[in-house]
């Protein structure tokens, strides 16, 4: 049922509480004046009775009844008095006189004896309208009984003057009391309705404040205080609003991954960074058991760690670094993280759930793993280097050294001093003071320490050693320590002496050198310009004697005599071309290399041409590529194409369908030149020895040759800085390789 | 004076024989003066030493002349001959065995009208001395003399 408007219930209270006052009131009142004048009127009563019983006395005591009867009568008259009785002790009544409405008193006989009362108490006996008051009558002794019987409607009639005056009086009066609570009421009222509806949409519009004429001050205050809460409620909104903005942009940004769960264990919040190392997205993760979602494992056994990961968020312990982690994506890949997880606990400490914090340790664990590696690699650079390391604590002056740094002072670990002046002493006395006043401008200055210093070791060898050390600071900037390495220098300054000492006969001796070397390149020169000129003079004189023999003496020689001067000749025109090519490959050797760009193709053509006029009975055919661009000397180029060119053509003399292919290629950016015949070709297996001077592959009956020409080409080719190489199989044909890398250009011309 | 002289500057036998073999063969019917080495030569071209008293306005329509020679090189030589007024103009013929780069530059640079080398192969040889002959004693227009 909906209650009553707040108004009518006022109202109706009011309204209650005034009638029911009203009516209250006139009861007392009434009551009051009722027993008031019943008190009045039993004293009265009371009086009027011993009066009567008085008068009665005498009159009983000498049996005057008809006295009685007419002393009733005119009692009688007395208002109030409706009866009167009078019956001797025994209670045989004497008189009896009744008031009746229309009937004039009569006297009555006495009939029915008078009931007596026989204690005080039943003196008085009141009866609805009746009040009878017992008087006993005596004259020294109790000698009757008198009952006046009282009339109690004056009473009555009062009560029900009060009554009436009552309502005369209180009904117009709550009628007025009422129209004017019910003004009073509704001014409160409308204000609290108001309010009520201020406060109903406070939810909705909070920060909106309200105006109103105060009805009183406890609704100004009302009014106030919900302006204030409005106020309060904005403000805390916003500021909760913040918050819960801050802890999002917080849970977005932070590189850690979050996961927060329930009491149950199962997820309620997760952030990005979960997301992607779980593989879980948050909204298919939200619900689910943590065990599924955060799968461990441990690294060094390969168990899970589902219960450990719930006892661990249960008591708000910390997994420390030592634990090796493994998290397994929902994809099954794996990944080492550190986590740390906590109990949410609302502020009467109930829980409320877990958070899980955990990263991504792969690049942490290989930083650790890299540093620590770095620290053994520094170790074992320290000791392959022999270098000593060692540490002076400034403030404290203190010095740490390392075995190795004892080593070098000449003294055993144990025994090393730990204070810079203890240090100092096992320096050499002339060294001394400018070490220890090294270290301390480094202390002071920070300038880089670097120092060489004899020690005198108590063996009473003497080494020379270099330290280098650094400054470091504490967090407030003050000096804190130097660190330093130290080596031994002794033997690189023994060899520095040397070197020294060397340095100043260099200058000599490589003046001797260049002499020497000059002498040597003289003689050679010379040596080679004999064997041009002096080995060949007698080998024209066999040719030329042979020849003048067989010219002369004809017919005296028979055919072995001529075959054997045919012989000589021969022999004296190969060794004639041996020493020709012999001094080619010197010339090429000792000739200086000027570089200029060349078109390999108009040479080759040239060769090929004049080859081919040579021995016009070839048929030859070749192939020269368009461009046979190459950087480098002409005249020995011209020289290893002779050569090239030369043996492929004399290679495959055998076919009649010779071809010669010249071409060029680039490799790897780099140019390539071949020069491919399809002659008899080569055995690869002794391709190394086809660049050697004087080594042969073919029989000289078979192919004529010295073996100096691909070895002159070798020299040409290397002299560019070049490579030469061949490929060939038996009968197959070979192809010649050869690069001439490009200078690099240092100038360009003027313009 | 209408006789061409031919004057070869050799010191080696063999070759004097084999040139002198070559001409013979090649019909070079001129007189051969042989000077054994360098200094000769001179003696011979300037009338001094062994040659003093000669007749120095017989020059030879040509002169054959190796390098290497004892006492006094092909180009010593050279460079007197084309130091002095009255052999100046004198065809030479460097005959050499050596085919060095700085040997027929030297050649050139001290005047030498021709470089031939000597081949080993006689055949060759031959050849390169009939047509020297040909050339120098038939073709060749010298200074009027």
């Amino acid at each position: 049922m909906r209650p009553l408007h707040l108004h009518s219930q006022l109202f109706l209270a009011a309204a209650l509480i005034l009638v029911l006052s009203l009516f209250a009131y006139a009861a007392v009142t009434s009551f009051r004046q009722t027993r008031m004048h019943r008190e009045v009127m039993n004293n009265n009563a009371a009086a009027l009775a011993r009066n009567i019983a008085e008068s009665c006395a005498e009159m009983l005591l000498v049996g005057d009844f008809a006295g009685l009867d007419s002393f009733a009568v005119r009692t009688l008259a007395l208002p109030d008095i409706t009866g009167i009785v009078i019956a001797e002790a025994d209670g045989t009544v004497i008189t009896r006189v009744e008031r009746s409405e229309q009937p004039p008193p009569t006297v009555e006989q006495p009939s029915p004896n008078l009931r007596v009362p026989t204690t005080p108490s039943e003196y008085l006996e009141t009866t609805n309208d009746q009040l009878m008051v017992f008087q006993p009558i005596s004259a020294g002794e109790l000698i009757g009984w008198a009952r006046i019987t009282f009339d109690l409607e004056a009473i009555s009639a009062q009560q029900r003057a009060v009554w009436e005056n009552s309502l005369l009086v209180g009904i117009p009066a709550l009628i007025l009391g009422l129209a004017l609570l019910g003004r009073v009421l509704s001014r409160p009222v409308k204000a609290i309705e108001e309010l009520s509806r201020f406060a109903l949409y406070l939810d909705r519009d909070k920060g909106a404040t309200i105006a109103m004429k105060p009805a009183s001050e406890e609704v100004r205050q009302l009014a106030q205080a919900l302006n204030a809460a409005s106020v309060g409620l904005l403000s805390s909104e916003n500021l909760l609003r913040a918050a819960n903005e801050r802890l999002a942009v917080t849970l977005r940004s932070i590189g850690e991954g979050m996961i927060s769960t329930d009491t149950e264990g199962c997820i309620s919040r997760m952030n990005r960074v979960a997301e992607q190392l779980t593989g879980w997205s948050e909204a298919d993760a939200l619900g689910r058991p943590l065990e599924e979602i955060f799968r461990l494992y441990d690294e060094t056994t390969g168990l899970p760690l589902h219960n450990v990961t719930l006892d661990v968020w249960r008591q708000s312990r910390e997994f420390g670094p030592d634990h090796s982690l493994r998290l397994t994506a929902r994809d099954g890949s794996n990944l080492p993280i550190g986590a740390n997880a906590a109990a949410i606990r609302d502020d009467r400490g109930t829980e409320r759930g877990a958070v899980l914090i955990f990263r991504d340790q792969t690049g942490e664990r290989a930083a650790r793993q890299a540093l620590r590696e770095s620290r053994e690699r520094l170790n074992l650079a320290l000791k392959a280097a022999h270098l000593g390391s060692w540490h002076w604590q400034i403030a404290e002056d203190l010095i740490l050294c390392d075995k190795l740094t004892c080593l070098m002072f000449g003294v055993a670990p144990e025994a090393a001093p730990t204070d810079l002046s203890g240090i100092a002493a096992l320096v050499a006395e002339e060294d001394r003071q400018t070490f220890a006043e090294t270290l301390r401008r480094t202390a002071a200055d920070d300038i880089p320490l670097e120092t060489a210093f004899h020690v005198v070791r108590p063996d009473g060898t003497r080494r020379y050693l270099t330290s280098r050390g650094k400054l470091y600071r504490n967090e407030l900037g003050t000096p804190w320590r130097i660190s330093g390495i130290l080596w031994d220098v002794t033997e690189q300054k023994r060899a520095e002496e040397e070197i020294r000492e060397l340095n100043s006969t260099l200058e000599q001796r490589v003046h001797e050198r260049t002499a020497q070397l000059e002498a040597a390149n003289k003689e050679l020169e010379s040596f080679t310009y004999s064997v041009s000129h002096d080995l060949r003079a007698p080998l024209r004189g066999i040719d030329g004697f042979s020849q003048a023999l067989l010219e002369d003496c004809w017919e005296h020689l028979d055919d072995t005599g001529r075959d054997y001067l045919g012989r000589i000749r021969m022999a004296a025109q190969r060794m004639g071309r041996l020493i020709e090519d012999m001094l080619l490959l010197s010339r090429v050797s000792r000739s200086d290399l000027s570089r200029q760009e060349i078109d390999l193709r108009p040479l080759a053509e040239g060769i090929l041409q004049r080859l081919a006029t040579q021995e016009p009975q070839r048929q030859v055919t070749w192939e020269l590529a368009p461009v046979l661009h190459a950087e480098g000397d002409p005249k020995l180029l011209a020289i290893a194409l002779d050569n090239l060119l030369g043996n492929a053509w004399k290679y495959s003399a055998r076919r009649t369908d010779a071809r010669i292919v010249f071409d060029r290629s680039t490799v790897d950016g780099e140019a390539v030149f071949s020069i491919r015949d399809n002659g008899v070709g080569f055995d690869m297996r002794y391709a190394e020895k086809l660049f050697v001077p004087f080594q042969r592959l073919h029989r000289v009956e078979d192919f004529p040759g010295t073996g100096v020409g691909l070895a002159t080409v070798a020299r040409v080719i290397h002299k560019h800085g070049g490579r030469l190489w061949a490929e060939s199989e038996i009968d197959q044909g070979a192809v010649f390789y050869f690069t001439l890398p490009e200078s690099p250009r240092t100038e360009t011309s003027p313009p | 004076m209408n006789e061409k002289i031919i004057l070869l500057v050799e010191d080696n036998p063999d070759d004097i024989a084999l040139t002198v073999r070559a001409m013979e063969k090649n019909k070079i019917a001129n007189t051969v003066v042989v000077a054994r080495d360098g200094a000769e030569a001179l003696d011979w071209l300037f009338g001094t030493g062994q040659h003093a008293g000669r007749d120095t306005s017989i020059q030879p329509q040509l002169t054959m002349l190796d390098l290497h020679l004892p006492k006094m090189d092909g180009i010593e030589v050279l460079q007197r001959i084309r130091a002095d007024e009255r052999t100046r103009h004198l065809p030479v013929v460097i005959l050499t065995t050596s085919s060095e780069q700085r040997d027929i530059l030297a050649s050139y640079d001290h005047g030498a009208n021709s470089y031939i080398q000597k081949p080993v192969d006689f055949q060759a040889f031959n050849e390169a001395v009939r047509q020297l002959g040909i050339y120098w004693l038939i073709f060749n227009r010298g200074l009027p003399g």
